[in-house]
């Protein structure tokens, strides 16, 4: 279970362009929520 | 938005179902054995298997504590007395399998028929399953493969309709139960649907708190997943009465452990749910069908203005641990 895989948060690092760009963004924009959970160093948006 | 899941989701389900099916076939000696000792062999492991898992309530911590370590030692291989006689799956080469399969088919039944009606009773199963899941993986895919079978929106996954596939088995791939007197009625599915889910929701935020391994944070199916359930539904358009009925569902049971673990992302999911999806829910509906609508709804608006969303009720205590 090491990696961000099967992980509470996806690790930084591994976010694609487009999930850093939702999870930056103030709001999600509808049919593109990335399915892997927000890296834990931004859960305050 | 999409039709049909992402295609991580649908590779993973499969692979669970191609993994319960292979299950099955390895004990299909077992089940068609016209061998009277054999035969009895098999009801009294059946039983072994399934008997705990619906003696589990909130009588006390202790009481359900012994009936994990009874699934525990069942799963282990050593002797286990049940119905007065002692039983072991080392009495048969795919005993094990049989058990594992029997006994991850129960958990979901539990919660589509116990926590359907007793919308309580989700948290002492789903603290059972949990545990037996973290310490034999096997059977929480098991657990898995059931539940996305008998409730494909677990998955969360919409069946499409295929050519060549009549109405009724097309029921039947959407979760109905069908029988000689036709297609059950809406409203006892949706009460199946949502005991399952239910049941799921809290199985991603419980874990067993007697088996914690050093050093790992998250038990055998975490929040992650109740992240990726959410997304994954919201990235689809919404069915009718299905898609309401669940997201309460599921928000009422683990709104409260996402809301503490992905806070300002969680906060940004709900408001995206109220302002973009919600409407989309209510255009597909009947308005003879409101009823989980105005439910959603409701809970959205108090979890917003109040930006706080309650533990649900039936939530296992430390005073029921130590009774």
């Amino acid at each position: 279970r090491k990696g961000g895989r099967d992980g509470l948060y996806t690790p930084l690092s591994d976010l694609t362009p487009d999930e850093l760009r939702e999870f930056t963004a103030k709001r999600f924009t509808l049919g593109q929520i990335p399915l892997r959970p927000p890296p834990a160093d931004l859960l305050s948006v | 938005l999409q039709t049909i899941a992402d295609d991580s989701t649908l590779k993973w389900y499969k692979e669970l179902q191609g993994l319960a099916s292979h299950c099955a076939q390895s004990f299909e000696d077992l089940n068609n054995t016209k061998d009277m000792q054999t035969k009895k062999m098999r009801m009294e492991l059946q039983k072994a298997a399934t008997i705990p898992v619906s003696q589990i309530s909130s009588i006390s911590g202790s009481q359900l504590k012994e009936i994990f370590d009874k699934i525990d030692k069942l799963l282990l291989g050593r002797q286990v007395l049940s119905g007065g006689k002692s039983v072991s799956t080392s009495q048969h080469p795919h005993g094990l399998e049989f058990v594992s399969y029997k006994l991850a088919e129960k958990f979901v039944k539990q919660g589509e028929e116990e926590v359907a009606s007793h919308h309580e009773a989700a948290f002492p199963i789903a603290v059972v399953a949990s545990g037996v899941w973290e310490l034999h993986p096997k059977v929480g895919d098991l657990i898995l493969a059931h539940l996305h079978k008998k409730c494909p929106y677990s998955v969360p996954y919409y069946p499409p309709m295929k050519d060549g596939t009549s109405i009724e088995e097309y029921q039947q791939i959407l979760g109905y139960r069908v029988d000689e007197s036709g297609v059950e009625g809406q409203d006892s599915f949706l009460k199946r649907m949502s005991g399952m889910i239910r049941l799921y929701a809290a199985i991603i935020h419980l874990r067993w708190p007697y088996t914690n391994k050093q050093g790992l944070q998250i038990g055998p199916h975490g929040l992650n997943h109740g992240w990726r359930w959410l997304a994954q539904m919201l990235n689809m358009e919404p069915l009718a009465d299905v898609t309401a009925t669940l997201l309460f569902d599921f928000l009422e049971v683990c709104g409260n452990a996402l809301m503490k673990q992905y806070q300002g992302q969680f906060w940004k999911l709900l408001l995206l749910i109220k302002e973009e999806y919600f409407p989309r829910i209510e255009a597909a509906t009947n308005s003879g069908q409101m009823g989980s609508v105005t439910r959603l709804e409701q809970f959205l608006e108090d979890a917003l203005r109040n930006k706080q969303i309650e533990p649900p009720k039936g939530q296992l205590n430390s005073a029921f641990w130590r009774s």
